[in-house]
């Protein structure tokens, strides 16, 4: 449980991350389109699905916390 | 200890999504990606069928013929323009368009616009070259450098008789995305005599698309769109505001997605646009006027550089005074180039970039 829990972490920061960098350039160059094409609205599906996950399991270990 | 292994952790992700990053960038505008694009082609109301088979313009594999049901059956049956020979000897007899008015019989004649008349004296009846002109029975172009304040810009002034000397070309002749060509050899492999960028279609999947008469994207956005009409007319409108229906009905030639419009509905001055401050403020710039059918500009502004680059207000300022009654902002920055006789005129920031695609101006009737 803690890998996953470990490797969803890193996902997540990693997407995010990534869309960051879009962000931001999308603020230099909105045409080139970086925030709202084909493979970003995936990513950002991984990222919504990452960070979901990752909560579930984090509130899952803090109830079984003593 | 911990300390250490959290900045390691975020080190390693920063790496990954580094990593992550170019691979995007791969897929999303590196790795040249050949696309079908809808393929259909909006037929010239002004050029008899024979002429349109013999025109030297390429069509996509997907081509599929419209008539462009909303003009005149008259014009699409009586103004063939028969012309001897024709670049690349492939145009010979390519029919006239809207703006022609030297038919040959009376008929015909009488079915010339004005247009024609009006800026009879901007053309010749051979080539005649200058340093900084052209004209020719088709084409009239002179291009000039001006200087404003801390500015400077490239003025090409065009007056084309055949709107289909107005056209546009793709890198490596191809319609997809991560395709790029210099303009200078874009303007070459067309015989181009004037080229500026275009709105480098492949950046984005999305928007409106159309070449040389062929629809390949009509994806609608938010951005202005601008649609050159084979009756010469010019219109920039909402993205909201484009379908292909209407397209097809009034003809359009070319269409380009980047903008924003620079002059109001009624050609008055824009001050306002709807962009970031660091997209409106001053920078390179690559933009087209229209001023009525058959006269048309394109204007480069240097920036980063010596000359300090235009603002969108100004930009829009500029085209008002140059007298036009629309104006579209194209692709700038390190794209805005000028080719005029096979050279680079402007001082491109950057040293300048490859693009997928190019504005010209060429001859489509041989002329001695």
């Amino acid at each position: 449980m803690s890998k996953i829990h470990a490797l969803l972490c890193h996902t997540t920061v990693i997407l995010a991350l990534m869309f960051l960098v879009f962000l931001v350039l999308d603020q230099f160059n909105p045409m080139m389109n970086f925030v709202d094409n084909g493979i970003s609205r995936w990513l950002l599906c991984a990222l919504c699905v990452s960070g979901t996950a990752q909560s579930i399991l984090f509130w899952r270990m803090r109830d079984k916390e003593p | 200890m911990k300390k250490r292994r959290v900045l390691r952790n975020l080190l390693l992700d920063v790496l990954c999504a580094g990593l992550a990053l170019v691979v995007f960038a791969l897929f999303h505008h590196v790795l040249p990606r050949q696309q079908q694009g809808l393929g259909i082609v909006i037929s010239n109301p002004y050029q008899t069928q024979d002429a349109a088979d013999e025109a030297g313009l390429a069509l996509p594999e997907n081509a599929v013929l419209i008539a462009s049901a909303g003009m005149s059956d008259a014009r699409l049956s009586a103004r063939g323009r028969q012309n001897s020979g024709g670049k690349g000897g492939a145009q010979g007899g390519k029919g006239g368009s809207a703006l022609t008015g030297d038919g040959g019989d009376a008929a015909e004649e009488e079915d010339a616009t004005p247009v024609a008349e009006k800026f009879a004296d901007k053309y010749t009846d051979t080539v005649v070259t200058t340093e900084n002109s052209y004209s020719s029975p088709d084409i009239s172009i002179t291009v000039t450098e001006e200087t404003a304040g801390r500015v400077t810009y490239y003025l090409a002034d065009i007056y084309v008789r055949d709107i289909t000397c107005f056209q546009s070309a793709l890198a490596r002749d191809t319609y997809g995305s991560g395709f790029r060509a210099s303009i200078t050899d874009m303007a070459a492999l067309n015989s181009a005599l004037l080229a500026i960028n275009g709105d480098y279609y492949g950046n984005t999947n999305e928007g409106v698309v159309i070449r040389n008469g062929v629809i390949y994207r009509a994806n609608r956005t938010d951005c202005d769109v601008c649609v050159l009409y084979y009756d010469g007319t010019m219109r920039v409108m909402p993205g909201s505001a484009f379908t292909v229906e209407d397209a097809i009905a009034d003809g359009a030639w070319q269409a380009w997605t980047f903008g924003p419009a620079l002059l109001d509905t009624d050609g008055s001055v824009l001050t306002a646009f709807s962009s970031t401050s660091r997209i409106i403020s001053a920078n390179p710039r690559t933009a087209i006027g229209y001023y009525e059918p058959g006269h048309y500009c394109m204007v480069v502004v240097d920036g980063r550089g010596e000359s300090a680059g235009i603002s969108l207000p100004d930009l829009s300022r500029l085209f008002h005074d140059l007298g036009c009654t629309a104006a579209y902002n194209l692709d700038g920055g390190n794209s805005s180039i000028m080719v005029w006789n096979s050279e680079i005129i402007n001082q491109p920031s950057g040293g300048g970039r490859e693009s997928s695609d190019a504005l010209l101006i060429a001859e489509v009737n041989s002329h001695e």
